[in-house]
């Protein structure tokens, strides 16, 4: 029973890194395969990664019971939905990281960009309170490992487009 | 592949980190200490199951069974048998079974006392699937020690949600079958007032002491 409550009057730029980069990075997604930088054979790729650590990311929460900061120090959390489920490791991270991978086997400077945001997301999760620095190093690592699996099993390396 | 190995490096300090910090999150949070029985509330949420306060919960107490001695009174709860035995000297007034904290809750382990008494109250806490909203819990005995302090929710009552008693089943309380419960409730110092539905223990009126081991 996911228990989520939503809260607007507390939005600040900790708020935006935790709960709304992510989006953007969806967004800047479609927009850079809008203008022909990701090709089209290769949009189904990066979602799927992405959508793949977050799959494992939900698993693991399942898995480890570990208590998420702000429920240990009473404080309440600065995102924009309050998170009920377990900390360990970040689904946020882990979607951004799949996301920033597969973009990386693609286009290498805007990989490189795309880590740099991903990054901001898991340290706008840890300071909005809702997870420690190790679930967001959890969160990166299967990030990666999610989107470089897909690439090796079912790609083999062969499908992507290097620049 | 190193990143598994990473990953599972990463998950071990997250489980130590939350084994270091699981006594800063006890069995609940207590809003208030009134210890009033609510008669409008009759269901709860375990665990994603709505469950019903069963009419034995709201059941006035008849039999008050106080100490039949002078003698020292103490409860020991044992973790690896869980049992719950309460002792007046060396006569053993109640044994039953009881069910404490799971693996990733666990029931601190030491010498407490009984720092308040409420006839019934509500808790909330867990998250996720772990969730749990029930009024209405029975015969509750917070206890406390230098190390684990009242705040922090650990104690003994009544449950009706479950009836795996025997078995680990709480989020770190000692669970008592309701009849035990309300035996343990009316014997247990510090003495309940007539009328009263809660009681603090004071240095003329000290909660009976609790071993768990």
């Amino acid at each position: 029973m996911e228990i989520i409550s939503l809260r607007l009057s507390s939005l600040s730029f900790i708020t935006f890194l935790a709960s709304f980069l992510i989006w953007l990075m969806y967004l800047g997604l479609f927009f850079w395969f809008y203008l022909g930088r990701i090709p089209k054979r290769n949009l189904f790729f990066v979602l799927v990664s992405s959508l793949m650590a977050w799959v494992l990311s939900q698993m693991f929460k399942d898995l480890l019971p570990t208590v998420r900061p702000f429920l240990l120090n009473g404080v309440n959390p600065l995102t924009l939905t309050t998170p009920l489920d377990n900390s360990f490791p970040s689904g946020h991270t882990a979607s951004a990281f799949g996301l920033a991978t597969a973009i990386f086997l693609i286009d290498k400077k805007l990989g490189i960009f795309y880590f740099f945001l991903a990054s901001l997301v898991g340290i706008g999760r840890i300071l909005s309170r809702v997870h420690f620095p190790v679930d967001i190093l959890g969160g990166a690592t299967l990030g990666i490992f999610a989107a470089l699996l897909l690439e090796v099993l079912f790609l083999k390396g062969k499908g992507l487009k290097r620049k | 592949m190193f990143l598994p190995l990473l990953f599972f490096a990463f998950a071990l300090v997250a489980l130590w980190q939350n084994n270091e910090l699981k006594y800063q999150y006890g069995c609940c949070k207590e809003i208030s200490y009134e210890g009033r029985l609510d008669l409008a509330q009759k269901e709860g949420l375990f665990e994603g199951k709505k469950v019903t306060v069963p009419d034995i919960v709201f059941k006035e107490e008849k039999n008050r069974v106080l100490g039949a001695s002078n003698a020292e009174k103490r409860i020991e709860v044992s973790l690896s048998e869980q049992k719950l035995r309460a002792w007046e000297g060396d006569t053993l007034f109640l044994e039953t079974p009881v069910s404490t904290g799971l693996r990733f809750w666990p029931t601190p382990k030491g010498e407490f006392r009984i720092w308040i008494k409420l006839r019934a109250t509500k808790m909330e806490g867990g998250f996720g699937r772990y969730y749990y909203n029930l009024p209405n819990v029975p015969y509750v005995m917070y206890f406390e020690n230098d190390q684990i302090p009242g705040w922090k929710g650990y104690g003994i009552h009544g449950a009706y949600w479950h009836n795996d008693f025997g078995t680990p089943r709480s989020h770190g309380c000692v669970n008592l079958p309701i009849p035990a419960a309300e035996k343990l409730y009316y014997w247990a110092n510090p003495i309940l007032p007539e009328g009263k539905t809660s009681v603090r223990a004071t240095a003329e009126n000290p909660g009976t002491r609790i071993i768990i081991y």
